[in-house]
């Protein structure tokens, strides 16, 4: 079945809906609450039903100044805990802070996060969070934060922000997503924009071909090939020095490079590759990722898998419209699955 | 195709386990879960299976605690996300690939509460496999000890239909019988 302009579809007689409202699936992640300024300021979103997940999405334009960015739970001060690595490093940690990091100082740079958060009355609110900030035209930093919010007799329904001092750009934008048990939805934030399955090719290319930009990308490739065969990724075609990336395999010591393109691959082995990847572009900031790989290693429970993590930008805005994965050594991509999702 | 609910389980009262049943098929999911805790010590430890949970020896994972050195475990029974098993409450998140030829490869994340109060939270970062290559899972299970009331696993996958939005006023061309009809009130008819 096909839709086209103004109302319009085209199907066979079997793919005619039967009624006028067939439903989908129930759907995952579904957008409660955003904000984005208007001029300079630190985003106050609007209130919103509980949900007992939240995904939230956060992309910083820069600010004035680089203190750290922060956030409140239903405008609570006083009650939150955190343990945080900014590019691999020693941990930092604390049980009474006033209110919970976003992002870790260098904020006059824009900056994207990816925060997870559970939401129950009665227990502690605990939450995942990956974060890539810019910190030069070809440099990115990268922080990987736990916290908690104690509180035990609520749960969340509003979200703000604060800077110690300083305010954010205008263009700064928080959306909150959220996932309920309960819920009966049948859409989503997220949009599928490409999908591709491939058996048995012979390629050092894996190329989504042109989708709609969105200014939020969450990008899902698994892949594997003959032979050593590594993941570096660029969009819209372009191998301008443009890239940069910094990242970690296996914990080890980080990698900070630039160049024509930004690495995801932990090693060149001959393995199983899957990618998570979530990126921020809005056509006139730098584009901004964070990508979590993990390889299979060699077939079999008996060897352990590996993994990389990865914080990336690049320095020209860009609406993406395309993404490449290329391999440059002596094999050759033979299977792939790669999905897209978006949302502005 | 759009993200869909592939499956969720609350439990009601303590359990060992939190087993999902009956995974719609979807080349990638997303996997998330809140542990109550509250008497003893619990873990997160995902298996998974079709038909049945593989509680056999087929998986392998590398986990680091803390930021620490990651430690890769072998032909083990889970592939496991937590830092510690204490009495504590566990945010966990994770990714993982289901095509039924292919290994099963994911990445997960955790948070774990500390001590309720004012205490700094732990956490680990892992990755796992499910050394199967014959068949895609349909249950995933966390496996565990003293899980309380209103722990939940949840997990969304990636193959689902997305929604049609037809309003009254659409025209449906039908290429096999080469007729259009309209929509109103539910009820198509031909122009």
């Amino acid at each position: 079945m096909e839709w086209l302009a103004g109302n319009r579809i085209i199907g066979t007689t079997a793919e005619r809906p039967e009624y006028g409202l067939p439903s989908g699936s129930v759907g995952g992640w579904k957008e409660i609450s955003r904000h984005i300024l208007g001029s300079a300021g630190v985003p106050s979103l609007p209130s919103f039903d509980s949900k007992r997940y939240y995904m939230i999405l956060y992309h910083s334009t820069g600010a004035s100044n680089t203190s750290s960015s922060r956030l409140r739970y239903n405008s609570t001060n006083g009650d939150y805990g955190y343990r945080v690595s900014n590019d691999g490093g020693s941990e930092g940690s604390g049980g009474a802070e006033v209110t919970d990091f976003l992002t870790w100082a260098k904020d006059d740079k824009p900056s994207f996060a990816v925060k997870y958060i559970s939401n129950l009355a009665g227990k502690e609110k605990l939450h995942i969070s990956h974060v890539s900030q810019s910190t030069g035209s070809t440099t990115v930093s990268r922080s990987e934060t736990v916290g908690k919010w104690r509180d035990l007799s609520s749960s969340i329904t509003s979200f703000d922000m604060t800077k110690s001092s300083g305010t954010l750009n205008a263009g700064t934008e928080v959306v909150v997503l959220g996932w309920d048990t309960t819920d009966t939805h049948t859409d989503n934030f997220w949009e599928q924009l490409y999908t591709d399955s491939k058996t048995g090719q012979s390629t050092d290319n894996i190329d989504t071909g042109t989708f709609t930009n969105k200014k939020y990308l969450w990008v899902q490739l698994w892949c594997k090939g003959t032979g050593n065969t590594t993941v570096k990724a660029t969009f819209n075609n372009s191998t301008d020095s443009t890239y940069a990336y910094r990242a970690s395999n296996d914990g080890g010591s980080e990698i900070n490079a630039s160049g024509t393109n930004f690495v995801l691959h932990n090693t060149k082995a001959n393995d199983d590759k899957f990618v998570n990847m979530f990126i921020v572009n809005d056509g006139t900031n730098e584009i901004l990722g964070i990508a979590h790989t993990a390889e299979g290693n060699s077939d079999g429970e008996g060897v352990a898998p590996q993994r990389r993590e990865t914080a990336f930008k690049r320095s020209t805005a860009t609406a993406i419209t395309d993404i490449e994965f290329d391999n440059d050594d002596t094999g050759s991509f033979t299977d792939w699955e790669l999905k897209v999702w978006g949302h502005n | 195709m759009a993200w869909r609910k592939a499956g969720t389980n609350t439990l009601s009262g303590a359990q060992s386990n939190n087993v999902v049943t009956g995974l719609t098929a979807n080349t990638f999911n997303q996997f998330f879960g809140h542990v109550i805790s509250g008497s003893g010590v619990n873990q997160v430890e995902m298996q998974f299976g079709n038909g049945s949970i593989d509680g056999g020896n087929s998986y392998a994972f590398s986990k680091s605690n803390d930021g620490g050195t990651p430690v890769d475990s072998a032909s083990t029974s889970v592939f496991k996300l937590h830092n510690s098993s204490s009495q504590q409450d566990k945010f966990f998140v994770g990714y993982i690939v289901n095509i039924a030829s292919e290994e099963k490869i994911g990445v997960g994340y955790i948070v774990e509460a500390n001590t309720v109060g004012a205490t700094a939270p732990y956490r680990a970062s892992s990755v796992g496999k499910w050394d199967n290559k014959l068949v895609r899972f349909d249950q995933m299970e966390h496996q565990s000890t003293n899980l309380q009331s209103d722990t939940n696993l949840t997990v969304i996958g990636s193959d689902g239909s997305a929604e049609l939005k037809i309003q009254d006023g659409a025209v449906y061309y039908d290429k096999t019988l080469n007729k259009e009809y309209i929509l109103s009130n539910n009820t198509w008819t031909e122009l």
